[in-house]
């Protein structure tokens, strides 16, 4: 596709927008920040990897913006916390007026926006812009010279959680194909509430288990199966975590690649997830997830 | 108590059993034998049963603790999803806990994979249906194939449906109910079938059965799943039917319908008008399934007691009686087989069958499973004769 005509129209478009302004005294325009990608569905597939689409008023995320890119949080009370970190890398264009700007978002009204024109395989450009505290988080959005205009509204950012992960010694962690883990989650009795996960360096290794009303499961991975690209465990942990926080990050695996997962001693479940993008760049995609409260590491 | 191990090579068989099991009825009833094990289930409008059973021969290896028979049912629903995805499974052991009263199965999977699964179980009493596989019945010997590729021409959602056979025809049409002034399905469906293109068909009383459609695909799926010939024994209206498949001597299966009793029939039958279906689980006097090779006398009459228990196959809006389905359990007496029927009602025309829209989301998937079992023959060892004389085995299953 001949992307150099669709940024010059964008940038037309944005032009005579200023034109017209111009003679409006009251009209500021200020963008502090501006970034446009050839390619929307990038951005599409990265922020669904985080979305969870049960809440009927839509999810919202904070999202920050920095010169190294942008950061979206979605979190669920004190348990769950899941980010996707666009690097600025992403796009063909990406300035930042100041250090860091950071607000809250719809994150589903969001990805509707990006999703406007359909699940079609041809490009979509986007542009992203932002006025500065209390102005809407503006997309224009161009396909085949069709161009749309989103303005969201941005809402005060609140405290995230800061689950200060490293903060607590690592001291298990495995890497694993997408696929693998996704099949090891699916095995489980869904219909349960809980999952225990088990990390150590004897038998059984790597293990899920649930158990509810209909019975018991598990499902163990030896340490020298080939479905581990890594094995690193040092000590025998296990804890129990509310199955349907793991949810976002099993779907997940679904567009990833490889997965990291990782248990610190306080017990936090981190899950990190590689995304190759279309591009070839390649994206990473993170959830916390804090263990239930009666159980103790051992 | 038990334990059985699975081989590789027989993993997709037992994993559609328990798949098939789990579809057909909430309950799984396991009975463990010296020389066998025993899987059944019946569903639960009590219209349709299913006894699989394992030759020790299936298994790898098989341990009874004391030799006792062990009997006991588990709730089914559970191994829809154990044994959904078969394909990376390498071995199942199969497990009786008496100190934790579960039911195990510890699977390994490929890339050293190990899962395992715990299910509650409670003691019963062996349940059996009462049926005939006397071949001085009606009986016709086919693919289970060329049976799918027929209902497939039904339309989906169709409750029931019935079929016609003669001496040298054979008719399946979708059942309508005349007492519904205004049956909602306006879309009738009628397919004649080629006797030729039996492997058997041997009718020696005419017959009209009417049974459950859902079922019957259930069990075609099953069957053709195994890639072997069926026989099917059919009485007439108001008997059971029942289909059958053999699996190299060390595997088979049997499968009960209910059929309608024909209303326009009079009655040397005794329809007795029924109330809501009462939960039928007989007690270790049920009547034994009887199974001969030769014609045979009428099966004797057990003693159990009671009167024909009537099951009400599906309630109707209107509240008008719902068609009265034959008794598969609880006492009975078998009529004569060749008891002419005498069907008064007209048969239609014969048409050309017309083809409507394919139902079937299950059946495709099952289709997908059936393909892949082509390759098992490969590694059978054909233990006995797996057929009667006068049966044929395919060399190959035919190609789809």
């Amino acid at each position: 596709p001949q992307m150099a005509d669709t940024n010059d129209s964008l940038d037309t478009y944005l032009n005579k927008d200023d034109t017209e302004q111009q003679d409006d005294a009251d009209m500021e325009v200020q963008i502090v920040f501006l970034a446009k990608i050839n390619n929307a569905r990038i951005i599409t597939n990265i922020l669904s990897a985080i979305h969870s689409s049960s809440k009927k008023e839509g999810q919202t995320a904070t999202v920050r913006i920095t010169v190294e890119g942008i950061k979206f949080i979605v979190e669920e009370g004190k348990s769950f916390q899941g980010t996707a970190f666009l690097q600025q890398e992403l796009f063909q264009e990406f300035t930042l007026k100041g250090e860091q700007e950071e607000f809250k978002i719809n994150l589903s009204l969001l990805l509707d926006c990006l999703g406007i024109y359909g699940t079609a395989t041809s490009f979509v450009a986007l542009q992203i812009a932002y006025g500065g505290y209390g102005d809407s988080l503006v997309l224009m959005l161009e396909e085949n010279g069709i161009i749309t205009n989103c303005g969201l509204k941005t809402m005060e950012a609140s405290d995230v959680n800061n689950f200060n992960f490293r903060a607590s010694p690592i001291q298990n962690k495995v890497i694993m194909e997408a696929a693998f883990l996704q099949d090891a989650f699916n095995e489980l009795d869904w219909s349960s509430t809980q999952v225990t996960v088990l990390l150590s360096p004897e038998a059984p290794f790597f293990r899920l288990a649930t158990s509810g009303p209909s019975g018991s499961c598990q499902v163990d991975y030896p340490k020298g199966s080939d479905v581990f690209e890594a094995f690193e465990c040092d000590i025998t942990q296990y804890n129990t975590y509310k199955l349907s926080l793991l949810g976002p990050a099993v779907k997940a695996l679904g567009i990833s690649h490889k997965c990291q997962l990782r248990m610190n001693q306080a017990g936090v479940l981190s899950l990190q997830h590689l995304i190759k993008n279309e591009d070839k760049n390649i994206s990473f995609v993170d959830f916390f997830i804090a263990p239930e409260e009666d159980q103790e590491d051992e | 108590g038990m334990e059985a191990t699975v081989p590789q090579r027989y993993i997709k068989v037992f994993a559609n059993t328990l798949t098939c099991l789990s579809k057909l009825g909430d309950d799984l009833y396991l009975e463990a034998n010296h020389d066998k094990i025993i899987l059944r289930t019946l569903n639960n409008a009590h219209s349709a049963f299913s006894a699989f059973q394992f030759d020790l021969k299936f298994f790898d290896s098989y341990d009874l603790r004391d030799n006792i028979d062990r009997k006991c049912q588990i709730k089914a629903k559970p191994c829809q999803a154990i044994f959904k995805q078969y394909h990376n499974m390498e071995s199942i052991v199969l497990a009786l806990d008496e100190d934790e009263q579960k039911l195990r199965f510890e699977i390994r999977c490929k890339h050293g994979i190990q899962k395992m699964y715990k299910l509650a179980f409670v003691e019963c009493e062996v349940m059996k249906a009462i049926y005939n596989k006397d071949e001085g019945f009606n009986h016709i010997v086919t693919l289970p194939r060329r049976l799918l590729e027929c209902v497939g021409n039904f339309q989906n959602g169709l409750e029931e449906i019935t079929v016609l056979a003669t001496r040298n025809s054979i008719k399946v049409k979708s059942y309508t109910d005349e007492s519904k002034s205004n049956d909602r399905r306006s879309l009738q469906t009628e397919m004649d079938l080629n006797p030729l293109d039996f492997e058997e068909f041997d009718i020696k009383s005419d017959f009209r059965v009417t049974f459950c459609l859902k079922e019957f695909k259930l069990m075609l799926n099953f069957c053709d799943s195994l890639g072997q010939l069926l026989t099917c024994y059919i009485d007439k209206a108001g008997q059971p039917l029942s289909i059958s498949v053999r699996y190299f001597g060390i595997f088979e299966c049997d499968f009960v319908l209910a059929t309608m009793i024909d209303p326009t029939l009079d009655s040397s039958q005794t329809p007795t008008t029924t109330s809501s279906s009462s939960a039928v689980m007989s007690t270790s006097e049920a009547v034994r399934t009887e199974k001969r090779k030769r014609k045979s006398d009428h099966l004797s009459p057990s003693n159990l007691s009671t009167s024909p228990r009537i099951i009400q196959s599906s309630t109707s809006p209107r509240g008008s009686p719902s068609p009265i389905v034959s008794p598969i359990f609880g006492s009975q007496r078998m009529s004569n087989p060749f008891e002419s029927v005498g069907d008064p009602s007209p048969h239609s025309q014969t048409s050309n069958p017309e083809t409507f829209e394919h139902a079937m989301e299950e059946e495709s998937h099952f289709k997908k499973r059936a393909r892949s079992m082509d390759g098992m023959s490969d590694h059978m060892e054909v233990i006995n004769d797996p057929m009667d004389d006068d049966e044929e085995v395919p060399s190959s299953f035919p190609e789809k």
